[in-house]
């Protein structure tokens, strides 16, 4: 009887074993095979069923002993079926899971996204500057009479100032602003002192070559107050020129003529190129003029109705384009106006 | 202006390296611009300087010395000499101002019986370095002259004077007269000349005569120093297009009082280097009239330290200002200052202000920032709201373009854009283009983008996506003369490489997609897109009207290939539309935010798939479910369009999602089939469609 049972034992796990060692071929059919297994030893007439049953033919002092054997050959039996179930199932899902396995190094799904023309950036970054230090951002009409672009700002009709931008001339008396400084006329006409104001936008001059476009961007400010020194523009300029250069960029203030201003003044700021050491971009003197300003001619707050007794205040303007040129080490500045979508991205 | 460093030499001895006197010009205004070491042979340095025009004073040698003796203080300055013998004989010229206004000082004298040779090499070469080419010595003295004191003189053949008699008169209308580059120039009355008895001999103050010049066979030489209104000079000049050494200082304005000196001493070398004897009697016209006193000017400390910010004493001021050769007086506890003849530029405080500035130095300007009030920092809305327009365009893909106000007329032919548009008849024409292509504003972004699509698809780009927010300008008939207009436009070329997951999506609706973003991000509302064939530049039946509220404020479309073509490129595909920014501002409605209560029943979708002629435009089926109006409908949305197989000919089935939801119940399965099945027989009956089961 023992013999029996071990051998019946012997071969089911030798059957199981087969079995384990064919699950990484054939997957689906191993469940079933399994099943089979069990049915054909401890189904209602697998083999060691039917020899539990058969226990009756045996002496009665032998069938405890021998029920105990067959008992037990079942549970080892039944448990190494399930654990092999188990560890098929555990297989075969880790083969789906594998299957499953994507590429994580493949690109994600964006629209690429655009870009700000270069001009835009510095504009809103300089803009930005300025309304931190209170200034508001202010526009006005680019075909512009000539009061507002010339008389206004104290420069007449026949004067040599004339020849220091060269006009655009449309019909009835109007031209194209050849520089944003109409825009603080246009707010001193409508408002009272104090004034902080930052005008950027297109200006226009009848030039072009290597270093020069027909049009270009500028941006002009205005603060009126009582009490506005020099020294408040030089601080205000100084500032300016750190947060967009960075904070140990030299700077210097010279004597300079806009008939708009005076005294005025061209502010120069260490070559960002050569850091001062001399090149072609700073003529070898090592400063660029980056900004022109002054403090606001008294005659111009005649035209526009402030007395210059009691307020004082300074204007200042720069070319954006230039300043672009500069932050970003563009060499040709008709790169701006040709929208070279390689040239477009790269900022 | 050119100033030789050597030269300078001649009337003050800075003691300074060529770089240290660069830099002391520069930091005092007069700005050296370049410099050009060692010219070959000469042992000389040639500085360039730009001189403001307000300063005609820097424009000479002299000038410079002056103000380089101002700015380093106690440094002797040397004036050129005159050496002034007159002989017996009288000038024997009459000289008569028609114009006393217009040439308020004539002044003149006659040197008889000089030798015009070629000039000395100490001559020659000084001229020579300031880039002007010696002539012979009696031209070569005015023009040395004329670039030590700054002072323009003229030397005429006095044998070619007819009658001997000077008039200075304007010219008569029509007059024609061949000026000294041989050119013949047609005169009108409003220009001045100097006539002799039968008529010009010179433009006043801009070129002699052709006729008159000194040359090797004259002998004796009238020598002309005379004060031309400077506005007069400018118009003259810039009429003839005629620009000169002399024309330049004249209208800049020179010395009055100063150009007595400069004949002498003009006068003096001539005889030095020509020999010849200068007649009896310096002919000198000069009303009293016209007599030029400078007016004092008030100065106090106080003004002075509040406008730059510093904090000088009286005598500190006063010391500058004696630099700068301006006679002081104390009136009370201010300063009376009285500029010198040659300063003209200086008629109000604020110009000494500006003085002091200078030779204080403005880097000893102390640096703070503005007390006081700060005016209440009012947020420019509407630039925020177009940043965020751009944002989202950026968003989508669009990069953004700058291109010229300005635009070449020919495009308006190569869009077809009607005769009697706007875009060309409201079109401003500058007087003075730089080029035909750019004659007029632009009142379209439209070719300027295709510009820009043609020229980057022909450097190998492939798909484009580029926007344009600018002014476009229209003639108007208000106070301005242009109505300028926001416009936003974009152009879109379909990428036609392969990439790993684009999904295809026909341009337009790439495109139109961009600004339905910008409408459903900015809540603008009330927007549709009608088909229309209005612009010829757009593909029939691919383009749109964009309105907002019933108004066209745009069109969208796809550009014909024979327009793209034209701009230079074969991609067969490419969108573009444009729209009046300012109208898509003005429809923005953020502040109207009104928060709804968030729905506490579910809702339940139904859908429908309709069999529709293939020309019905699907939000017509959007329109009918809104006007079928009933309150339990939230939402509906078109999830599919197809054409073809299964299909019948001329049809195209349109399946659509409709919401329906209580804010006080759950709907019942009942209720909302009821309703669905009338929606659907509301929209059958409307339309003429059927329903596809
Ligand atoms: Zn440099």
């Amino acid at each position: 009887m023992k013999d029996e049972v071990r051998e019946i034992c012997d071969r089911a796990f030798e059957e199981l074993s087969y079995l384990k060692s064919l699950e990484n071929r054939k997957d689906q059919k191993n469940q079933k095979n399994l099943q089979d297994l069990r049915v054909k030893y401890l189904g209602k007439k697998g083999l060691l069923t039917v020899l539990l049953k058969s226990l009756g033919k045996l002496p009665r002092e032998d069938r405890p002993a021998a029920g105990k054997i067959i008992n037990e050959a079942k549970a080892r039996l039944e448990s190494a079926i399930e654990d092999t179930g188990r560890s098929v199932k555990a297989l075969q899902e880790k083969r789906v899971i594998e299957s499953r396995r994507i590429d994580v190094t493949l690109p994600g799904f964006f629209i690429p996204q655009g870009r700000q023309h270069p001009i835009n950036q510095v504009l809103d970054e300089v803009c930005e500057v300025f309304t931190s230090m209170g200034f508001r951002v202010e526009e006005g009409p680019e075909v512009e009479d000539n009061y507002h672009n010339f008389e206004a700002l104290n420069i007449p009709n026949e004067h040599p100032a004339r020849d220091m931008q060269d006009t655009f001339y449309v019909a009835g008396g109007f031209v194209l602003r050849t520089h944003t400084s109409p825009v603080q006329v246009r707010v001193m006409e409508r408002e009272k002192p104090p004034v902080r104001v930052v005008a950027p936008g297109k200006v226009y001059r009848c030039d072009s070559d290597q270093t020069h476009t027909p049009m270009f961007h500028q941006v002009e400010g205005l603060l009126v107050d009582r009490n506005i020194s020099m020294a408040d523009l030089k601080g205000v300029l100084e500032a300016f020129v750190h947060s967009i250069f960075g904070s140990k960029t030299p700077v210097r203030l010279r004597p300079s003529y806009f008939p708009f201003t005076e005294p005025s003044a061209e502010i120069d700021i260490g070559c960002v190129i050569c850091g001062g050491a001399g090149c072609g971009v700073c003529k070898k003197t090592g400063w660029i003029e980056i900004l022109g300003a002054g403090m606001v001619n008294p005659k111009v707050f005649e035209f526009s109705g402030y007395d210059p007794e009691e307020y004082t205040g300074f204007a200042f303007g720069l070319g954006i384009e230039r300043v672009a040129m500069l932050k970003y080490g563009i060499d040709d500045l008709r790169l701006f106006f040709e929208n070279d979508i390689r040239f477009l991205e790269q900022f | 202006m050119l100033v030789s460093v050597a030269w300078l030499k001649d009337f003050i001895d800075t003691g300074l390296s060529v770089d240290k006197l660069c830099h002391a010009l520069t930091m005092a205004g007069l700005e050296v611009e370049g410099l050009e070491s060692e010219k070959e042979g000469a042992k000389d340095t040639v500085i360039e300087i730009n001189v403001t025009p307000n300063r005609p004073d820097w424009l000479s040698v002299f000038g410079v010395a002056r103000e380089l003796a101002a700015i380093l203080g106690a440094k002797p300055l040397t004036v050129p000499a005159a050496d002034i013998r007159e002989s017996e004989k009288p000038a024997e010229v009459l000289v008569e101002v028609a114009v006393p206004d217009l040439c308020p000082r004539y002044a003149a004298r006659v040197i008889r019986n000089v030798k015009v040779t070629p000039s000395p090499e100490w001559l020659a070469n000084r001229l020579k370095t300031v880039g002007i080419r010696p002539i012979n010595n009696v031209v070569d003295i005015t023009n040395y002259v004329l670039m030590e004191f700054g002072h323009p003189l003229h030397a005429f053949d006095l044998s070619k004077i007819s009658k001997s008699r000077i008039l200075v008169d304007l010219a008569r209308e029509g007059e024609v007269f061949t000026t000294l580059d041989g050119i013949e120039r047609s005169l009108s009355a409003q220009m001045l000349t100097i006539r002799d008895a039968a008529g010009p001999v010179a433009l006043a103050g801009i070129m002699g005569g052709l006729d008159s010049e000194v040359t090797g066979d004259t002998v004796d030489v009238f020598l002309e120093s005379a004060y031309f209104d400077p506005a007069l000079i400018r118009k003259t000049s810039k009429l003839l297009g005629l620009r000169s050494e002399s024309s330049y200082r004249f209208e800049r304005g020179t010395d009055i009082e100063g150009l007595i000196q400069a004949l002498d001493r003009a006068a003096s070398l001539i005889v030095q280097e020509a020999g010849g004897e200068i007649c009896g009697g310096r002919i000198d016209v000069y009303p009293t009239i016209n007599k030029y006193t400078p007016s004092e000017i008030k100065l106090t400390t106080e003004k002075t330290n509040r406008i730059l910010g510093i904090n000088l004493s009286t005598a500190d001021i006063e010391s500058i200002i004696k630099r700068l050769n301006f006679d002081v007086c104390m009136k009370g506890d201010d300063l009376v200052v009285t500029p010198p003849t040659y300063r003209r530029d200086v008629m109000h405080d604020i110009d000494l202000i500006e003085d002091i500035a200078r030779l204080y130095g403005y880097n000893n300007i102390p640096v703070k920032l503005p007390e006081g009030t700060m005016p209440a920092g009012r947020i420019n809305k509407r630039r925020n709201l177009i940043q965020r327009i751009k944002t989202l365009l950026r968003k989508n893909g669009f990069s953004e373009a700058i291109n010229y106000s300005f635009m070449n007329t020919v495009h308006l032919d190569v869009l077809g854009i009607g005769e009697s548009d706007y875009r060309r008849t409201a079109v401003i024409n500058l007087l003075n283009p730089l080029r035909a292509e750019e004659a007029v504003l632009r009142t379209t972004l439209v070719p300027a983008l295709l510009e820009n699509l043609g020229r980057n698809l022909n450097r190998g780009t492939s798909g484009l996506k580029l926007f344009e927010l600018s002014k476009v300008f229209v003639r108007s008939q208000g106070k301005q003369l242009a109505d300028e207009r926001l416009h936003l436009a974009a152009v879109l070329s379909p990428e036609t490489a392969k990439t790993l997951y684009q999904p295809q999506v026909n341009g337009f609706y790439e495109l139109k997609g961009a600004l339905e973003t910008i409408f459903h991000d900015l809540k603008i509302t009330g927007t549709s897109f009608n088909a229309s064939d209005s612009e010829n530049f757009l593909q029939v039946g691919q383009a749109a009207e964009i309105r907002i509220a019933d108004k066209t404020i745009g069109f969208i479309g796809r550009i014909i290939p024979d327009v793209l073509e034209h701009f230079g490129t074969q991609a067969g595909e490419a969108y573009v539309f444009e729209l009046d920014a300012d109208g898509l501002l003005g429809s923005i409605s953020l502040e109207k935010v009104c928060f709804r209560r968030l729905p506490r029943f579910p809702h339940v979708d139904r859908d429908m798939a309709l069999l529709a002629p293939v020309s019905l435009p699907s939000d017509k089926v959007i329109k009918a479910v809104e006007e079928f109006s009933n309150d339990l409908i939230t939402h509906v949305r078109i999830f599919d369009m197809y054409q073809g197989k299964g299909i019948p000919e001329g049809k195209k089935n349109l399946a659509y999602s409709v919401r329906y939801q209580s804010a006080e119940r759950t709907l019942t399965v009942a209720e909302v089939d009821s309703i669905h099945v009338s929606l659907i027989e509301h929209i059958k009956k409307t339309l003429g469609v059927e329903l596809r089961e």
